[in-house]
């Protein structure tokens, strides 16, 4: 009995030694980060290109993680996911990179000095529950990247509601801290948009706001997080480029004459970059929402005309835009439910305004995706392109044919030895079933319930959507004299002729360094309406296009200002893997079938099998044993 | 211990709780993702339209919370009750053969039950560009997870003698730890606890290893639960050997 006693006692003793140990080694382990990312595209390790970014750092950079202590319970990962990231991108650095983490509640001080940065840094409010009840407290989410002379600020907020999700936050962070360092140690990338701004028509100012717009406050604030904000430049009546633009944004560009096109011509052969948000017709705009919806009931849509004034220029570089636009019977099926109709919400049971389940296709919209030799969809765009690679789709609307002709640009395109040193290349095209579709009384079609066909056959084809053209020019100008300093004249505000700019810039006729231009056949894609109405209109397909076009747009200019290092970061989410839509509802049947039913029907197969064998084998040993 | 596990296997094979057990866990993760959705959000395969596999994988803790402790209910009670045990301790085997004998042929079965949800991916992957990097991922996390409640169900058999009452109580701790460091349950108790709670949490660690990230301090957090629980569980046995 009593071994029986000490024997429980060791037992019970040794049991609490093991599990001290057990604790203690958990402990040790939780502070240790070794981890092996399954994912395909490495999604939570810190990118190579990250990397790359930390080790050019050539002098210290600091950065300091200003946050709360305690935050609330929703953000408590947050710290230790930030350190993690840290930690990786200071290991990348050679030393270069040094953070701390400070918490303004625990140092008297700190937050009226805070207060006094620029910009001011202060705590935001956030709601938070404390034993079930709920209760908003103050807090600080901020890092501010020191550099030399040039500071950053970055709020973790701006994160939206990936800050709240782990998976999200882990992997969006290195984009985050990485552009920051690409925007502390390129305070010169500089970009210059020329767009027309208008004023939203009065019914709407309420929602809108009053002041003037472009519609590409998105874009504005994507391209600011990471460069510098994008500065307006006017070109009209003889307006020039000041030199510290590095590119230039050309956003629906309307009635341009010879002295602004020249000006283009002129930054371009700098070595410049120059993208062109091509129309030929203003759907987007501020001003026409009204229209838009009355497009939408009708089928069709009075639509604003623009005469872009680009078409001998672009010619020139090898890019030919038409008129009319490009319709694509494969590529525009997605369709939408147009109707909106007053009824109940069988969740709330509240009467609202909703979209009626009544589907049609939207003739102008195109949602290309790129497809192997087998049409099967491949899912992304271009993986030798690092712009567009990852994208798996795009979309535009009512976009302007294009057409490179290659022969155009290298008439000129060629270097002393008559080598090629200028290329053209379309990276984003339409199905071959696309065709033009002329538009001869501004009355555009929006939709349709029948397929779209040709009206004339000689159009249809493939149709590049964004062209590339990059490499050393001659200009267009060459040879055109217009006055003393052989630049064209301008043009007033009532369209008479005015002399020319006068200019002590030598004009130039041959590249300095080798240039880029960007041509996209539309310009809604980044539109801030385009989006709202995508989202109006619950179109799904449409909402994720735009906003893939969009990465692919900002990445096309990251690229082309700071090197293709951020785009590799930007990595798609694993929700951008989307199914292939069309399968999935045509083969819904077969789905349920493999997915729910094959199993149950397999295993209850196995059961009898088992069951059979079993009774043989019982079988087998009881005629042995008689 | 495999003569054991592959006894233990066989019983379960023999009796329809095996056959239960894998229907109801296939039949629930696929019927809630492809079906009815899951529950409280009404999320399915055709309204998700991505092939992320998240809410798929994010039900197994609420499957395993029920259907392991059922499965682990009968290793222990019905041999205590039917005084097979004592049985048992006589033959020349040691009680933490005895034990991982048991706790292999629950795995085994569990690690079965995974390998007939492969037609989920599958058929997910036939119809977009599937990242097979997570779906390993929350296997993996599923087998530790799995183990960890098998560990703790057969420790709680070994103290009951009752079935019921071994699962009702093994289901109540594997739902505290899953519930653990969720953060709609931190909002409710007070934050000094929060550190613990997150530490001890199941599924933090389960949705970690399910984004396909195996970090090394979560698998090791999951086996040296498992390993605790099957000590205790010896310790149970020695003590029970002893009496």
């Amino acid at each position: 009995m009593a071994n029986a006693r000490s024997r429980f006692w060791v037992n019970i003793t040794s049991a609490f030694f093991v599990i001290a140990i057990v604790i203690l080694a958990n402990l040790a382990l939780g502070g240790m980060r070794w981890q092996f990312d399954l994912t395909e595209d490495g999604r939570y390790t810190l990118p190579e290109a990250a990397k790359r970014i930390a080790a050019g750092l050539d002098d210290t950079l600091t950065v300091t993680a200003y946050i709360s202590e305690p935050l609330p319970s929703y953000l408590e990962f947050v710290p230790r996911a930030l350190q993690t990231r840290l930690e990786e991108f200071a290991a990348a650095s050679n030393g270069n990179f040094q953070f701390s983490f400070r918490s303004p509640e625990n140092e008297p001080g700190l937050a009226a000095e805070l207060e006094k940065h620029t910009p001011p840094i202060k705590p935001y409010p956030l709601a938070d529950f404390v034993q079930g009840r709920q209760t908003t407290g103050s807090y600080y989410l901020w890092l501010v990247f020191r550099y030399g002379d040039q500071e950053s600020a970055y709020h973790l907020l701006e994160m939206r509601e990936a800050l709240a999700r782990e998976g999200e936050f882990l992997r969006l962070l290195p984009f985050q801290i990485a552009s920051k360092l690409v925007k502390v140690r390129n305070p010169e990338a500089q970009i210059g948009i020329v767009s027309e701004k208008k004023t939203p028509p009065p019914e709407l100012q309420q929602q809108l706001g009053r002041d003037p717009s472009d519609g590409l406050a998105q874009l504005r604030d994507i391209i600011g997080k990471h460069l510098p904000p994008p500065r307006d430049v006017d070109l009209r009546h003889g307006g020039q480029i000041p030199d510290d633009i590095d590119m230039l944004l050309l956003y629906k560009p309307d009635a341009l004459g010879e002295a602004e096109t020249f000006e283009i011509d002129q930054f371009l052969l700098k070595g410049k970059r120059v993208v062109v948000l091509l129309d030929n017709w203003s759907s987007f705009d501020v001003d026409r929402v009204r229209e838009w919806q009355s497009g939408l009931q009708s089928g069709t849509m009075k639509m604003r005309p623009l005469q872009h004034g680009m078409s001998e220029w672009l010619s020139h570089y090898g890019v030919v835009a038409s008129p009319g636009l490009i319709e694509d019977p494969e590529f525009s099926a997605s369709s939408v439910s147009v109707n909106m109709e007053v009824r109940q919400d069988p969740a709330t049971q509240r009467m609202v305004l909703a979209p009626v389940e009544r589907r049609r296709r939207i003739s102008g919209l195109l949602l290309p995706q790129e497809r192997d030799k087998d049409r099967n969809v491949t899912g992304q765009f271009s993986e030798t392109s690092p712009a567009l690679a990852g994208l798996g789709r795009f979309g535009m609307a009512w976009a302007v044919p294009l057409q490179v002709n290659e022969a155009a640009l290298l008439a000129h395109g060629k270097s002393a030895n008559g080598a090629a040193n200028a290329r053209a290349e379309g990276l984003v095209s339409t199905s071959r079933g696309a065709f033009v579709r002329t538009i001869t009384d501004d009355n555009v079609p929006v939709w349709s319930e029948q397929q779209s066909v040709a009206p004339d056959k000689t159009t249809v084809g493939s149709h590049p959507l964004v062209v590339q053209v990059s490499g050393r020019f001659r200009s267009a100008y060459v040879g055109r004299k217009w006055g003393e300093d052989e630049r064209p004249p301008r043009k007033g505000p009532d369209g008479s002729a005015l002399p020319a700019m006068p200019n002590t810039a030598a004009r130039l006729d041959e590249s300095l360094e080798p240039g880029q231009l960007w041509v996209f056949a539309d310009s809604d894609f980044c539109s801030d309406y385009a989006a709202l109405t995508a989202r109006n209109l619950s179109s799904q397909d449409s909402m994720v296009a735009l906003q893939l076009a969009m990465a692919g747009f900002v990445n096309v200019m990251d690229g082309m200002l700071i090197g293709d290092d951020l785009i590799e970061i930007r990595r798609p989410n694993i929700k951008d893997r989307s199914v292939d839509s069309k399968s999935v509802d045509d083969e819904r049947g077969s789905i349920l079938w493999q997915a729910v039913g094959l199993t149950p029907v397999l295993l209850l197969v196995l059961a009898l099998l088992w069951w059979m064998l079993r009774t043989a084998g019982t079988r087998r040993r009881t005629g042995a044993e008689v | 211990m495999n003569t054991i596990a592959w006894k233990e296997l066989r019983s379960f094979l023999n009796s329809p709780i095996a056959y239960i057990f894998l229907i109801a866990f296939t039949g629930w993760l696929a019927g809630s993702y492809f079906v009815w959705g899951k529950v409280g959000q009404g999320v399915t395969f055709f309204s998700v339209g991505n092939t992320s596999l998240d809410v798929y994988f994010s039900l197994v803790p609420q499957a395993f919370v029920l259907l392991i402790p059922a499965l682990a209910m009968r290793l222990w009670p019905d041999e205590i009750k039917s005084g097979t045990v004592e049985l048992l301790m006589t033959y020349p085997v040691r009680s933490w053969e005895v034990v991982c004998g048991k706790f292999l042929a629950g795995i085994w079965l569990i690690a079965l039950g995974l390998l007939f949800t492969l037609p989920v991916p599958w058929t997910v992957g036939a119809y977009g560009d599937l990242d097979w990097g997570p779906v390993w991922g929350a296997y993996i996390a599923s087998l530790f997870l799995g183990g960890a409640f098998l560990s703790i169900g057969l420790f709680m058999g070994a103290l009951c003698s009752e079935q019921v009452t071994a699962f009702i109580v093994t289901a109540a701790i594997c739902l505290l730890f899953v519930l653990m460091g969720d953060t709609l349950i931190n909002l409710f108790i007070p934050k000094g606890l929060h550190a613990l709670s997150n530490a001890l949490s199941f599924s933090s660690r389960f949705n970690y290893l399910g984004r396909g990230v195996v970090d090394v301090a979560d698998t090791f957090y999951f086996g040296s639960v498992t390993a605790v629980f099957l000590m205790l569980n010896v310790t149970v046995l020695e003590t029970r050997k002893g009496a």
